[in-house]
């Protein structure tokens, strides 16, 4: 089960317990949405702490198995994700890419690289959040 | 002719910068361990998503450097007074270590902070003698 190696990190780091909590509700409150992206920033803000913090404990949650990291390939003009990438070793061979919102291809200096993560296991967050 | 490859957006190294400063200002020691892990995963991600020179060109590029280095050391020392050639020799050497790390990096076996902290330490080595000597 999922959440025990949750509940094994929250034992690891026993001072975090809250936090873990706060970004596990968060995820459950994402998933109930149907929403299964996690973007630092704004689980940074449901848990009115810094995106330092908040990327720090999703990756924790990764390491136990529940997240899986992804770069997101976002435009600068209008923020519209363009392309998402498990490893960034490929994303050389993408570049110039083609943005359908400004209808033209984008350079690296047009594009920005962001961290973002995707749950793995929905039905072990719909079951937390039920119990 | 091809045109030569795009470079890649360089913002996670921005990102794994501005997670270290926040690291230093968190009062949870267990927390601030997380950041910096987390920051040396962006740091990390940084180095291999420059996509690294093979091996043997990164020797080709080193060899040559030195080559050109050491033609420059020994046209000076048979052509100028020793204490230029001295000169010419130390910068010969200085300009040979930044172009080392510089394709160390462009070749992605080292992050731009490691180039950094090289350059100061190797600089506080040349300035501190002179400071003792004040």
């Amino acid at each position: 089960m999922q959440f025990q190696q949750l509940e094994k990190i929250k034992s690891k780091h026993p001072s975090l317990s809250s936090l873990i909590d706060s970004l596990a509700n968060y995820i459950c409150h994402e998933v109930d949405e149907g929403r299964t992206r996690i973007v630092p920033g704004l689980a940074a803000t449901y848990m009115k702490r810094s995106e330092a913090e908040a990327t720090a404990l999703l990756m924790l949650f990764e390491d136990a198995g529940l997240l899986r990291h992804q770069f997101d390939v976002v435009c600068t003009r209008n923020d519209a994700v363009l392309l998402s990438f498990p490893d960034l070793s490929d994303l050389q061979n993408h570049i110039p890419l083609h943005c359908q919102l400004c209808d033209s291809e984008h350079d690296s200096e047009d594009l920005r690289v962001e961290l973002a993560f995707e749950v793995t296991s929905v039905q072990a967050f719909k079951q937390h959040a039920i119990a | 002719m091809p045109s030569p490859k795009p470079k890649q957006p360089p913002d996670l190294y921005k990102k794994g910068r501005e997670m270290l400063k926040q690291a230093m200002n968190c009062p949870n020691p267990d927390m601030r361990e997380l950041i910096l892990k987390a920051a040396h995963r962006y740091f990390d991600t940084d180095i291999k998503q420059s996509a690294p020179l093979p091996m043997w060109g990164l020797i080709v590029m080193l060899v040559a450097f030195y080559l050109l280095v050491l033609g420059t050391v020994v046209w000076a020392y048979s052509k100028l007074p020793v204490i230029t050639a001295s000169v010419v020799f130390v910068l010969a050497f200085s300009i040979l270590s930044l172009l080392i790390g510089v394709v160390l990096r462009v070749g992605g076996y080292i992050s731009e902070s490691s180039l950094l902290t090289i350059w100061k330490a190797g600089f506080k080595a040349v300035t501190s003698p002179k400071r003792g000597a004040k």
